[in-house]
């Protein structure tokens, strides 16, 4: 056992909590959100051990600090607390004074499966019983006896309690709370926090990130992470005031970091759509030479038909042309441009004057004398040589107004006012001055609205701040521009009647577009993976590695359709074998389409080896970290997601190492996106450790019902939960999510929609039972794999009729999961070619008959 | 404004008692289709529902009060879609059962819980005779 690490030893006892169900059990429950006892004896063990580390607790005591705090609320695995807590609503107060002998079991048992040593036994035994005042008389006497440790004991009930916090805003109540307060000051520790009130995404997590940051530079350490905020611990000697400055300066510095790490994306953000703002945020595109670089090989590729591309290459051109205005410097440019034309393809002044009047909404005719200009003094020239050319005529045109552009939209500048802007959404530890003029500028806004004097909506429509600017559809979606009840009745939609956003909600929506990498299918479905309540650091690691790792492949094995059904086979057939924060690999890496994957495999190394090819430095580099460059090796280090790794993070390399490792990383992957190998369709956010956010683009290719969806959603929703250990929130690509809606009561919350709860009550999805109370709008951790066994099957059932042609189009999920089984039967039966029905019937009845067992007024 | 009209289920009943009621009727439907064996054989309702689908479709309409017109009329049925036209004693006891038991149903239900009990029953005959015919056929292949 001593030779046991601790990452081990953690290991083990996750291992072995798994094996007796503990994630499936209560350990927190209220009004103020639920934990589960797997991810409650993490967390507090997580958070022991980093007060430990403030402390500087002796390494020997390691152990026993492991152990004890994993175990402190052990006895709340028996099935008499559990059906207390559920039934009754509580626990009876001496419940675990009255039960040291089922405590001393589950500490056998783990003792024995660890293979611990009696006097490490003992001691975490007495250890528990002091935290958890276990005070029957004998075994007080025994505690007594053998004198637990009392810094260990200190550390875990400290551990407890910040773990217990259901927001962390509690520490406010540490002053009331005599026992704790004297653990901190024997520790000579301070604990303070920092709290949002409303989670926007992207914006919420770099704001997060640098508060972290600046408490760390004030001294403390974060030790548990929630959702809107963290909890911070540190050394009273060592610590300092946080001034609001240094927020600002932090959160600044983080939201100017993430701009930068996504440079190359910002050019493509840079872009909306020709029918509506072609330019969405012209900030990026003069963000720098490259972004417009990148901005015009995102845009030339997007046309294929020469003529659409030289028509919608001078709209696009006309588009910035109109941001800076005809001043001087513009026209002198302009007229370089004519020039050019005129030489290369006789493009006449009249010509020239009509092209820059040419917008979408232009005749076609219009249009047309533009195109016969270009393409018949073109005559004989490859269309792609055609266009290549017009695309650097139009670069260069570009890089010429990048000064002027800079001078008119500064990304710095608004960076900077995002992020004093951005510190208003605190609670903890700065509330904005700005409340008060807020306040006016609303009133008077709102008068001169309601007045008819203003057409401008007075707030945000997503969040209720003061409006500032208008949204627009190519980068919040649909309906932006359309009607919208927060109107005034009477009002004609267009010019400034229509949606307006605060800057903050502009920001987010700018921040996801530049991930999205342009385009407006990005983002479609938001997924926030939360803690349950709170998380520690150990946990948020793995977690992350974890989630990033899952993603990866699904984007390079293109198999998130296959992932999905192999999810749901594995929870029907066996559920047992699916370890919770464990064997990702084996769970994210199946790729269904072996032979989509196979080609796949073939056009990387073909790129891989191009890349070698073209470029003594990578190849010399992938030598000297390898030893070894071929094709295959590097592949397989690419798909298990070491590539970067071994290149780039690793201490030896030298700065331009690993620039040119991250130089070849970035083109591989580049041109995998060209050849569409990588599919970004999920993209992971994880700035801060206090949750994880995936934007995805649909799932399903094919179009299906809203309420199909959601059922689908709830399923993959569930599963994330559960191997992921979180809570799992789907939120529309404009939802911002306040307070209530982050209170976490279970592994995933139910879709909001009158259908899927309908169908879902008939299967009783949803519905927990904690406190003597029955609600609706969770699965609760113990109701978890029914539902997914339910959901699975019902996805396996739309597989198979898929596949046999009797399909119910764009309602299937939802009619599987109504209809009776022999209905669906019925279906296949008439669809399905004579020959295979033996074979799939088979399955379709066992996965029919999991829908059937469940159904609460099935009949049969 | 005209007043809403309010259409309320006045004729209550306990389910777990209906939906027990139904799963015996279900069980005695498709042990009387063990009695029979259609002339063609195949994975269709028609083929496998047999006489049962008639049986069904004829009281849902209500063409038919006697009990023994009913059971004449399957019985017609069964004997020319069987591929032998005998049936035997036992097929028609369970005939009388079912009826029995969906006289019983009939009593306790609505008409409209009644007519939709009366398709649930149809479905549910369907796939469990098809499941056991499916199982038939997979201990046949084993065994050969």
């Amino acid at each position: 056992m001593s030779s046991m690490k601790l990452e081990e030893l953690i290991e083990e006892l996750r291992r072995i909590a798994v094996k007796n169900n503990w994630h499936l059990k209560y350990a927190k429950f209220g009004e103020l959100g639920h934990q589960n006892l797997l991810m409650h004896s993490l967390s507090v063990m997580s958070i022991a051990l980093r007060i430990a580390e403030v402390i500087g607790l002796e390494q020997e005591k390691y152990e026993i600090l492991v152990i004890s705090g994993f175990l402190h609320d052990a006895l709340k695995s028996s099935d008499r607390w559990q059906r207390a807590i559920k039934e009754r609503g509580s626990v009876p107060e001496d419940f675990w004074q009255r039960n040291p002998e089922e405590l001393n079991r589950i500490i056998d048992q783990y003792s024995d499966e660890l293979g611990i040593p009696d006097h490490v036994r003992k001691a975490v035994k007495d250890i528990i019983y002091v935290v958890e005042s276990i005070e029957s008389v004998e075994n007080l006497l025994e505690a007594l006896k053998s004198r637990p440790d009392s810094t260990v004991a200190h550390i875990i009930e400290l551990a407890d309690k910040i773990g217990s916090f259901k927001e962390p805003m509690e520490v406010e109540r540490v002053s009331s709370d005599s026992k704790l307060a004297t653990i901190l000051r024997k520790f000579g520790l301070v604990l303070d926090y920092h709290q949002v009130d409303i989670v926007r995404g992207i914006t919420t997590q770099l704001l997060h990130k640098g508060i972290m940051k600046a408490y760390e530079k004030a001294g403390y350490t974060p030790v548990a992470f929630f959702s809107t905020g963290t909890i911070y611990i540190g050394k009273r000697e060592n610590v300092r005031e946080i001034t609001e400055s240094d927020i600002i300066e932090c959160v600044n510095e983080a939201i100017r970091s993430f701009y930068e790490r996504n440079a190359k994306k910002l050019g493509e953000a840079a872009y909306g759509a020709i029918g509506q703002t072609v330019i969405k945020v012209p900030e990026f595109l003069f963000f720098s030479d490259a972004t417009i670089k990148s901005f015009w090989e995102f845009v030339s590729g997007k046309f294929d038909d020469v003529k659409k591309y030289i028509i919608n290459m001078t709209i696009i051109r006309n588009s910035i042309i109109n941001l800076l205005g005809q001043n001087d410097e513009v026209k002198n440019v302009l007229n370089e441009l004519r020039k050019e034309l005129y030489e290369k393809y006789g493009i006449e002044d009249h010509i020239f004057d009509l092209s820059l009047k040419i917008i979408h909404k232009s005749s076609k005719d219009e249009k047309e004398v533009l195109v016969k200009g270009i393409l018949n003094s073109a005559l004989g020239k490859k269309e792609s040589d055609l266009k290549e050319e017009l695309k650097e005529i139009y670069l260069n045109f570009t890089l010429k107004l990048l000064k002027i552009g800079q001078e008119k939209y500064n990304l710095n500048k608004r960076l900077c006012e995002i992020s004093k802007i951005l510190i208003s959404d605190l609670i903890h530890p700065v509330i904005s001055g700005g409340a008060e003029s807020r306040e006016r500028i609303l009133d008077e806004s709102f008068s001169k609205y309601s007045e008819g004097k203003e057409n401008k909506p007075p707030l945000c429509v997503l969040c209720g701040r003061p409006a500032e600017r208008k949204a627009i559809a190519s980068l919040v979606g649909e309906g932006a521009e359309t009607f919208l009840n927060l109107l005034r009745g009477g009002r004609i939609i267009g010019g400034d009647a229509k949606a307006w956003l605060c800057d903050l909600c502009y920001a987010e929506f700018e921040m996801r577009s530049i991930l999205g990498g342009g385009g407006q299918k990005r983002f479609e479905e938001i997924i926030y993976i939360l803690p349950q309540i709170s998380i520690g650091f150990l946990i948020v690691e793995k977690l992350k590695q974890s989630v990033e790792h899952a993603i990866a492949n699904w984007q390079v094995t293109n198999g998130i359709e296959g992932n999905y059904l192999h999810w749901a086979e594995k929870i029907v057939k066996e559920p047992e074998e699916i370890d919770p924060l464990s064997n990702w690999s084996e769970l994210f890496n199946i790729l269904i389409d072996k032979k989509k994957q196979k080609q796949n495999e073939r056009k990387i190394k073909k790129i891989i080896k191009e890349l070698l090819e073209s470029n003594e430095g990578y190849r010399e580099i992938l030598e000297k970290t390898y030893g070894d460059i071929s094709e295959e090796l590097i592949l397989e280090r690419y798909l298990d997601n070491s590539l970067k790794k071994d290149l780039v993070d690793r201490s030896t390399p030298n700065s331009l190492e690993k620039a040119i490792g991250m130089a070849f990383i970035e083109e591989l992957e580049r041109k995998l996106r060209e050849k569409k190998v990588l599919v970004e369709r999920e993209i992971v956010v994880s700035e801060s450790p206090n949750y994880i956010l995936i934007g995805m683009q649909k799932l399903r290719s094919y179009n299906e019902s809203e309420a199909s969806s959601m059922i689908r959603k709830l399923f993959i929703g569930a599963f994330q939960a559960l191997v992921f250990q979180s809570t799992v929130i789907f939120a529309s690509k404009n939802d911002v999510l306040r307070r209530p809606h982050l209170i976490s009561k279970g592994y995933v919350k139910i879709p909001h929609n009158i259908i899927v709860k309908e169908l879902l009550r008939r299967y009783r999805i949803g519905y927990t039972k904690v406190l003597g109370k029955e609600f609706y709008g969770w699965v609760g951790f113990d109701d978890i794999i029914r539902t997914l066994k339910i959901l699975g099957a019902a996805v396996l059932v739309e597989d198979i009729l898929r596949r046999a042609g009797a399909d119910y189009g764009a309602n299937t999920l939802l009619e599987i999961l109504k209809r009776s089984p022999g209905v669906i039967l019925n279906r296949f039966v008439q669809n399905v070619e004579s020959k295979s029905i033996k074979r799939e019937a088979l399955k379709l009845l066992k996965y029919l008959n999991i829908l059937n067992k469940n159904h609460q007024i099935s009949i049969s | 404004m005209r007043k809403i009209i309010v259409m309320k289920e006045v004729k209550e009943f306990n389910a777990e008692e209906v939906k027990e009621l139904v799963n015996r009727i279900v069980k005695v439907l498709v042990e009387y289709l063990d009695t029979f064996v259609p002339k063609t054989p195949g994975w269709s309702k028609h083929t496998i529902m047999g006489p049962v689908g008639k049986l069904l479709s004829l009281i849902t309409s209500g063409r038919f009060e006697n009990r023994d017109a009913i059971i004449g009329y399957v019985i017609n049925v069964h004997r020319n879609t069987a591929r032998s036209d005998y049936v035997p004693k036992e097929a028609i006891d369970k005939l009388n059962d079912a009826l029995t038991l969906m006289q019983e149903l009939r009593k306790k239900v609505s008409t409209r819980v009644w007519l939709r009990l009366l398709r649930e029953i149809d479905y549910a005959v369907y796939k469990s005779r098809f499941e056991k015919l499916l199982a038939k056929t997979q201990e046949k292949q084993e065994g050969a």
